[in-house]
């Protein structure tokens, strides 16, 4: 790397950008306007209605044949609140209501007259009625799960509309009340028969928190503060980074810079830098901004803030921030490599933005430590430990660790940026197609994509939208036939495709039977394994894997219909079109270990729910592997529906596959690693990308 | 019988933040018989552009008038689009059409009779090969075929003037010719074309007549015939320099 | 005026619209599926964090548990979600969070002479999700254990069950599904109907007009047998019609998404919500969103004439889409009123109608007045283009994409 040359390119691209005195004043200018407008907006809306609510009084009516007694125990109770200075009750001091009395309340209630009524009814009549639900309504979480209500206890029923926000309101204050009446009421019962002191008295908790206002305030702000960032970086860097090679592509000039005597992966480091420096000063304007507005008072924050920053721990966050907004700069230069204008650039931009603002939410999954392998994963290892950094906790070694990852990435995604400028396709982008002339399968290979990407929309919206396809059988007998083998014909059909070719409906050799059988109990433990290992570090909710058990085995179905339906059906249904189509439709465009990975996680983007995608994206990159190596679905098919069909047997016998001891975990490692060395060495591939290099 | 084309005392002049009044064209008069290749040979900010710009109703005269067949350029602006063709540098194509609806758009919207566009629209993609390539996006084309296109269109709606300003610029050598060659066929189809250029072989070989254009103002206007008797020089580049060293000496 | 020149126009550019990738994308395709995916994102992440939250065991050490609550203690070793554990050293063992909670069972503060009363004092770290979450379910125990043994105690005093039971309190939600439905859409759609509007509209108006300059064909229609005014007709109903469609799309996505998506996490919360929009209203829906849509294509086309290129165009039209979109933040918590003032400001108003027609509620006068105010700023905008479009250099480019030049150029200067 020659340094005077980067310095040279590096300062003309700051000068081209600083020259563009429309997008700088737009850069600096939208985001300090719009940040102060939204949160001000925000809290104008929240004060506004909090006012509103406060000063409202609202009216109620109380009916039914223990009405009297309701209406003592409110009075009583907003004069024991009234009395009571302890800030637990002020919310229910500011509450103003009065009763009407009136003939008919649900009527006054529709028409908005009164804004809830308390219907009291005795235990003789309660009982008459069918509970409609246990008491809980909307209540807080910590507060204790209620009991039923006893036979022959008197009930008394907020009714009110939650549609209407005044409604809504006046409830949750009243129940509160209500509350509060019936614990006073039941204390008072107590005492009154001889308890000896107030019930209140009875097993207190004093809480002793050991956690300074510094760390709680480091752990709420840690929570949020990668987030904060990776979105100032993502836009402040989107101003210079969407016009740095896509711009120039347009305007001719990344021509005219590629055609002098420096190297690419120069040329790149610089446009880097230029965006990393933007990036960085954007969101510096943003933080000083966002201080602006807390010493305006504008954003108010909670009581008992306070944030520490010594200067070691911000020199930390400092080290762990800088290769993130290289690496941010870094994915924002690929972008803008891989399109061909400006507009192109940007278009790509939003669905970045949006994927990558997940890693950065890690730090509120709760549980999640730096010293596990999420330090190993980009964007979400800076979240975790910038929290644990501001929390007063921070792991050297695994910061080191995180620094290294994010390091690594930068360095990656630039080569591979670098990468992108040896391509002519990119470079140049007015290069005509002959696959647009050609049609037929050159033509399907450049839209393949967009044709799964038009079933899986269709699958999803069919899902959600048409209960008559609700039914387990009815969704599976849609999804495989309509959805998959419907469009596989579509596009044999509108593609001219050769079937046998386009399907991958080749002969292999015997052996690869015998592979496949062997391979298919031992690849099941072993994904299984694999997905144990997985899950120590990001543990999946129990509730979730035990509905996705219920979703994938439905009950009461006879076993051959589940064997068909759930082995059969998708195997050959699901091969045909990923491991057939889609696989033929990819296999020229990439190499394949790409290959292998992009049609595992497309197939597993079509199940649906996020714990599934994961496992069926690995028994996809499986399948794809040998339809690879024997140029036949026939194989895959064999493997999959064995799987599937393993799996219920396995699941159905209650066998416990899930918490082997490890040793048989290796042992079905070693065997299927065994099938698919038999499989390679009997392999038949179909050709894929070369490997070529350009210059 | 009226010339098609004609101008008299036509200037153009614009304000410049730098330089104040730009008097770009000055009082410029000149007209086109039917069925010629009228050329205004001039160098880069000669006034060339302007004078055509004007012609083709994009920009409006400060002073002067101008009428193509009849139509004055200002109080009857639509009428001279209908008959006119206008092909610049300037005048790019729409990507995203396919040749094929590129040439049927621009004859309808220059009111070439409905009932005749889709033939007309066969003849001009036999006419400039565009066969294979009819139905493929114009941002897909080599430039050498949306060249064509852009001629194709030019002329979609047969008209009886047809102005091409600085075709050339930018085309290799074959290209270039292709170009040329258009302009003659187009020529003996009985059209009017009014020729810009500064290439001066490029002149000689298509122009029945040539202005010769320098600061906004015609020097000389004949036949190249005519322009070596006067000047008594033979190559054109050479009456070129004589008129604007003239010129310059004039001024 | 021309309808046939118009109609050709118009016709051409939805066809080159529909070929534009970023135009598809922006106007159909987020339009469709932006919110639904990241509604139902937002909807596993939420069930995840809090299936994590409720799924991670507590470790807990008890000290000193008083013999004869010895069945406090049992509660916590059944509890699943609960190891009990020992530490030589709890508090350091909190802080490096090997431990989530210490519960110290001391003697009673209060002078009051209740036997067997204990207090306990929970020690935990506040900055730890963990530990939090220990000392919640510490409180739930503990508030359970001195609900059942006031019952037991309300007992031995003659009190039966029923009686310190006193009387049961419950609420009940007497809004229909389809009125908590529209509630919720009410509160949600109409703020993204109206940035889909303006989002929808945003690149067809600026590829329109500067696209149109950067790729070379404004000189090209310009120089067709057609006023400019056809010209601008149909430039303008296309951006109008990207928008609506574009809003449209929307709303029918979020509408389908909300209820297969949210209703099941209403149903959660014993909510039962039913997302469709009341037939009358679609009517006032569309007028005050084909209006809204004709005043934002006619402002962002304006702007973006100026740019000579699609960069220029966008830094041109983004203040403006900010000044539309920006004052509806205000209106995005329920309970607004609408008031014949809030009728009177542009976007909020139609923002306010969308809102109450989704809820079945028509305030006629505000409608009224939202259509004048609407209409009126349209055909002022018109008015302004029309103008503009008489200036050759407006037509021509110059001026460097500045509004502000061409305004102290042409407006307040007199050029020959």
């Amino acid at each position: 790397m020659n340094w005077s040359v980067l310095r040279l390119l590096y300062i003309h691209e700051i000068k081209m950008l600083v020259r563009a005195r429309r997008t700088v004043v737009m850069a600096l200018v939208i985001p300090a306007v719009i940040m102060p407008v939204m949160i001000y907006a925000q809290k104008f809306a929240n004060d506004r209605r909090e006012r509103t609510l406060t000063a409202t009084t609202y009216l109620y009516a109380v009916t039914g044949p223990l009405a009297d007694r309701v209406r003592s125990l409110i009075e009583n109770t907003r004069q024991a609140v009234a009395e009571n200075k302890d800030e637990e009750f002020d919310n229910l001091r500011q509450f103003k209501f009065d009763e009407i009395r009136l003939a008919n309340p649900r009527e006054s209630l529709d028409n908005n007259t009164i804004q809830f009524y308390v219907q009291a009814i005795s235990g003789e009549e309660a009982d008459k009625l069918p509970s409609t639900n246990d008491g809980s309504g909307s209540r807080p979480s910590s507060a204790p799960p209620p009991s039923k209500r006893l036979t022959g206890v008197p009930r008394v029923t907020v009714i009110y509309r939650a549609d209407r926000d005044g409604s809504d309101n006046a409830h949750n204050r009243i129940m509160e009340l209500l509350r509060l009446a019936r614990e006073k009421d039941s204390q008072l019962l107590l005492v009154d028969r001889g308890f000896p002191g107030s019930p209140k008295g009875l097993f207190a908790a004093q809480d002793s928190n050991i956690a300074t206002n510094g760390q709680v305030t480091g752990s709420l702000v840690g929570r949020f503060i990668t987030l904060f960032l990776v979105m100032m970086m993502f836009t402040g860097g989107a101003v210079a980074s969407m016009d740095i090679i896509a711009g120039e592509k347009e305007r001719g000039t990344l021509e005219t810079l590629l055609t002098t005597a420096v190297r690419r992966t120069e040329i790149v480091t610089a446009k880097l830098m230029a965006i990393t420096c933007v990036a960085l000063v954007i969101t510096l304007i943003q933080g000083v901004n966002f201080f602006l507005y807390i010493r305006l008072k504008v954003i108010a924050l909670p009581k008992d803030f306070d944030l520490q920053l010594p200067t070691g721990m911000a020199l930390t966050l400092l080290a762990l921030f800088i290769p993130l907004a290289a690496t941010i700069a870094a994915v924002l230069l690929m972008l803008s490599a891989y399109a061909k204008s400006y507009k192109e650039a940007q278009m790509y931009f939003f669905p970045v933005y949006m994927v990558s603002m997940i890693p950065a939410l890690a730090s509120v999954m709760p549980g999640l430590s730096l010293r596990s392998a999420i330090a190993l994963v980009p964007l979400a290892n800076v979240s975790v430990a910038s929290r644990e950094i501001l929390m007063g906790r921070p792991d050297p070694l695994m910061i080191m660790v995180t620094f290294l990852v994010m390091a690594l990435t930068a360095v990656f995604l630039i080569r591979m940026s670098a990468r992108m400028l040896a391509r002519e396709d990119l470079v140049i982008p007015s290069h005509s197609e002959p696959a647009e002339f050609l049609g037929g399968p050159a033509l399907f290979q450049k839209r393949v994509l967009r044709w799964f990407a038009l079933m899986w929309a269709v699958t999803f919206a069919v899902a959600a939208n048409v209960p008559q396809l609700a039914t387990f059988q009815r969704q599976l007998v849609f999804n495989e036939v309509v959805i998959m083998i419907g469009a596989t014909l579509l596009m044999l059909k509108f593609y001219n495709l050769d079937v046998t070719d386009a399907l991958s409906l080749r002969r292999v050799k015997p052996a690869v039977w015998l592979a496949i059988l062997f391979a298919i109990p031992s690849g099941y433990l072993t994904a299984l394994a694999i997905f144990r290992i997985v899950n120590k570090v990001i543990p999946a909710p129990q509730q979730l894997l035990e509905r996705f058990a219920e979703d994938f085995i439905p009950a009461g179905m006879p076993m051959w219909q589940l064997y068909l339906y759930v082995a059969v059906l998708p195997a050959i249904c699901e091969e045909i079109a990923f491991r057939g189509m889609l696989l033929n439709g990819l296999r020229r465009r990439l190499r394949p270990a790409a290959l292998m990975v992009s049609v595992g996680i497309i197939f597993g983007l079509f199940h649906m729910t996020l714990f599934r995608i994961a496992p069926t994206a690995l028994l996809g990159m499986i399948l794809t592997g040998i339809a690879l190596m024997t140029g036949s679905i026939f194989p895959g098919m064999l493997m999959h529906a064995g799987n599937n069909a393993f799996g219920l047997w396995a699941g159905g016998g209650g066998l416990g596959l899930e918490t082997l001891d490890w040793q048989y975990y290796a042992a079905a490692g070693s065997i299927f690693a065994l099938a698919l060395w038999i499989i390679y060495r009997n392999r038949t591939p179909l050709p894929t990308r070369s490997v070529y290099r350009g210059a | 019988m009226n010339a098609p084309v004609l101008v008299r005392n036509l200037s153009k002049t614009f304000y410049d933040e730098g330089r104040g009044e730009v008097r770009a064209v000055d009082s410029i008069s000149f007209e086109c018989r039917e069925g010629e290749v009228f050329g205004l040979l001039g160098a880069n900010g000669a006034g060339k552009t302007t004078t055509l710009r004007m012609l083709s109703t994009i920009l409006a005269p400060s002073s002067g008038t101008a009428n193509i067949l009849g139509h004055d350029v200002v109080t009857d602006s639509q009428g001279v689009r209908k008959n006119l063709g206008f092909y610049s540098s300037t005048t790019a194509l729409y990507p995203r059409l396919t040749a094929r609806e590129t040439i049927d758009f621009f004859a309808r919207i220059n009111q070439y009779p409905a009932d005749r566009v889709k033939e007309r629209v066969e003849y001009l993609i036999q006419r400039f090969g565009l066969a294979k390539y009819a139905d493929a996006r114009v941002e897909k084309l080599s430039s050498g075929m949306k060249q064509k296109v852009s001629i194709a269109r030019t002329v979609a709606h047969d008209p009886l003037i047809v102005i091409f300003d600085e075709p050339t610029v930018g085309l290799d050598v074959l290209n270039a010719l292709e170009v040329q060659e258009s302009i003659s066929e187009l020529r003996s189809e009985g059209k009017t074309i009014i020729f810009s250029t500064h290439i001066m072989s490029e002149a000689e070989r298509l122009c029945d007549r040539i202005a010769i254009i320098h600061g906004g103002r015609i020097l000389a206007s004949d036949t190249l015939a005519g322009l070596r008797e006067s000047t008594g020089q033979h190559y054109l580049e050479d009456i070129f320099v004589l008129y604007v060293k003239a010129g310059q000496e004039t001024v | 005026m021309s309808w046939k020149d118009i109609r050709l126009l118009y016709v051409r550019e939805i066809r080159s619209a529909l070929r534009d990738r970023a135009i598809v994308t922006n106007s159909i395709i987020l339009p469709i599926f932006l919110y639904p995916v990241m509604m139902w994102l937002a909807y596993t992440g939420i069930t995840f964090v809090s299936g994590q939250s409720n799924d991670l065991k507590s470790r807990i050490m008890l000290k000193n548990v008083p013999a004869l609550h010895s069945s406090l203690k049992k509660d916590f070793e059944t509890d699943k979600s609960i190891v009990l554990t020992d530490s030589a050293d709890p508090a350091s063992d909190i802080r490096a969070g090997k431990l989530d909670a210490l519960v110290e069972f001391v003697a009673p503060k209060t002078s009051v002479p209740i036997t067997n009363n204990f207090d306990t004092r929970i020690t935990y770290d506040e900055s730890r999700d963990q530990s939090n979450r220990a000392k919640g379910r510490i409180d739930q125990k503990i508030s359970r254990y001195r609900d059942s043994y006031l019952e037991h105690e309300a007992g031995k005093l003659g009190l039966s069950r029923e009686q310190f039971q006193n009387f049961w309190v419950d609420d009940d939600n007497v809004s229909g599904d389809r009125q908590m439905g529209q509630f919720l859409m009410g509160l949600v759609l109409p703020i993204i109907f109206i940035i889909m509007l303006a989002v929808g509209g945003m690149h067809p108006a600026i590829d329109s007009t500067a696209g149109e300059r950067e790729h070379s064909t404004w000189e090209t229609v310009m120089t067709t047998a057609t006023s400019r005014a056809n010209i601008l007709v149909a430039k303008y109903l296309y951006v109008a019609t990207m928008s609506f469609t574009a809003a449209v799309l929307n709303l029918a996505a979020m509408m389908f998404s909300m209820g297969t998506i949210l209703g099941p996490l209403f149903r959660r919360r014993q909510m039962d919500a039913s997302f469709q929009i009341p037939f009358q209203s679609v009517p006032v829906i569309l007028v005050g969103a084909v209006l809204l849509a004709l005043f934002m294509s006619a402002g962002m086309m304006i702007l973006a004439s100026f740019a000579k290129n699609y960069k220029e165009g966008q830094a041109m039209v983004s203040p403006f889409y900010l000044a539309l979109v920006l004052p509806i933040m205000f209106l995005q918590t329920p309970g607004i009123e609408f008031t014949t003032r809030l009728a009177l400001i542009p976007v909020a108003n139609v923002t306010m109608v969308i809102r109450e027609a989704i809820q079945g509620i028509y305030h006629w006068p505000q409608i009224g007045i939202t259509l004048v105010v609407e209409t009126i700023c349209v055909i002022v905008a018109l008015r302004i283009a029309m103008r503009l479009i008489q200036h050759e250099d407006f037509v021509i480019g110059s001026y460097g994409g500045s509004f502000g030049k061409f305004a102290k150029e042409r407006l307040l200067r007199r050029t020959t």
